[in-house]
């Protein structure tokens, strides 16, 4: 298993991750808002289909100080709220969030399933608008899929906008415009 | 008096993540994907904040092709901030005829006193 997304079409990435469980334990890290916001964003999520889906950011959160982000992203390294839908749940194994903008129809679906005392998460999203996207969100994904996996482990995660910054260089290389 | 610009440039700006968003603006133009981009969640989520915005006329959308272009456009700022002055001037001049009554009557109750 690697730790890099997969792009499993133009404009879907997946990754996979072995996770300690037990699975209930990671559910809760995807749902409850305070420990979704130790390795993502908190906010409340309304558990059925049409619910909504609150997104707390705040990137300062997940680093140490000394641990900038990029002069593009200073404006937003506080408090940003969003609001997305939910597009399918079914606890502890399945949750499906979206949203429609015409031209974006983002899903991103976590999957988990229990394998002895760990938990694989598959995560996977599907209908990004644009080749940028597909790079932008495999950075921003797996940077946050590395806070989760050292949460859950109990270990200290390396600085996220340092880990942003390398992410994003190395899925450029891979994926980028030849 | 009731002015729907100002009731939404009021709306827009009542929200710290659509002050960031401004902020950003004003380092220049930007796409919705760019604001997006530290945030891995749907543009839907990005583009209900972008919609306050334009209402208000504070950010204008420019199509180039499929790309759409997001700028800050601080006019409707003068009408909030004449209405703020406005209200400001006269509570200022009211303020200062209540504190000239108080001094007026502070120097009359001294006079009875003497």
């Amino acid at each position: 298993m690697s730790d890099h997304g997969q792009r499993i079409d133009k404009m879907s990435i997946r990754f996979e991750r072995l996770l300690p469980g037990p699975i209930e334990r990671v559910w809760a890290y995807l749902t409850e808002p305070e420990k979704r916001a130790e390795w993502f964003a908190g906010g409340v999520t309304e558990m059925k289909t049409g619910g909504r889906a609150e997104f707390i950011f705040n990137h300062s959160a997940l680093t140490t100080p000394d641990d900038k982000p990029p002069k593009k992203f200073e404006a937003f390294n506080k408090e940003m709220r969003f609001e997305g839908e939910v597009l399918e749940v079914d606890p502890p194994r399945l949750l499906v969030w979206g949203g429609d903008d015409g031209d974006d129809y983002i899903e991103t679906r976590f999957e988990l399933e229990s394998r002895g005392d760990k938990v694989l998460l598959t995560l996977t999203e599907t209908k990004l608008s644009s080749p940028s996207r597909v790079i932008g969100n495999a950075a921003g994904w797996h940077a946050h899929l590395e806070l989760l996996s050292a949460k859950l482990a109990g270990e200290t995660p390396a600085p996220f906008w340092a880990t942003h910054a390398r992410l994003g260089e190395e899925y450029e290389a891979r994926w980028g415009a030849a | 008096m009731h002015s729907a610009g100002l009731d939404h440039t009021l709306l827009a700006l009542a929200d710290p993540t659509r002050r960031a968003i401004i902020a950003r603006l004003e380092a220049g133009e930007a796409r919705v994907t760019d604001i997006a981009e530290p945030f891995s969640i749907s543009l839907n989520s990005v583009s209900k904040h972008i919609k306050l915005l334009e209402r208000a006329d504070l950010v204008r959308r420019r199509k180039v092709g499929r790309e759409h272009f997001l700028s800050f456009n601080a006019a409707p700022l003068d009408e909030a901030a004449r209405w703020i002055e406005e209200k400001r001037a006269f509570w200022t001049s009211r303020l200062d005829a209540l504190e000239q009554a108080l001094l007026e009557d502070d120097a009359k109750r001294k006079r009875k006193r003497k």
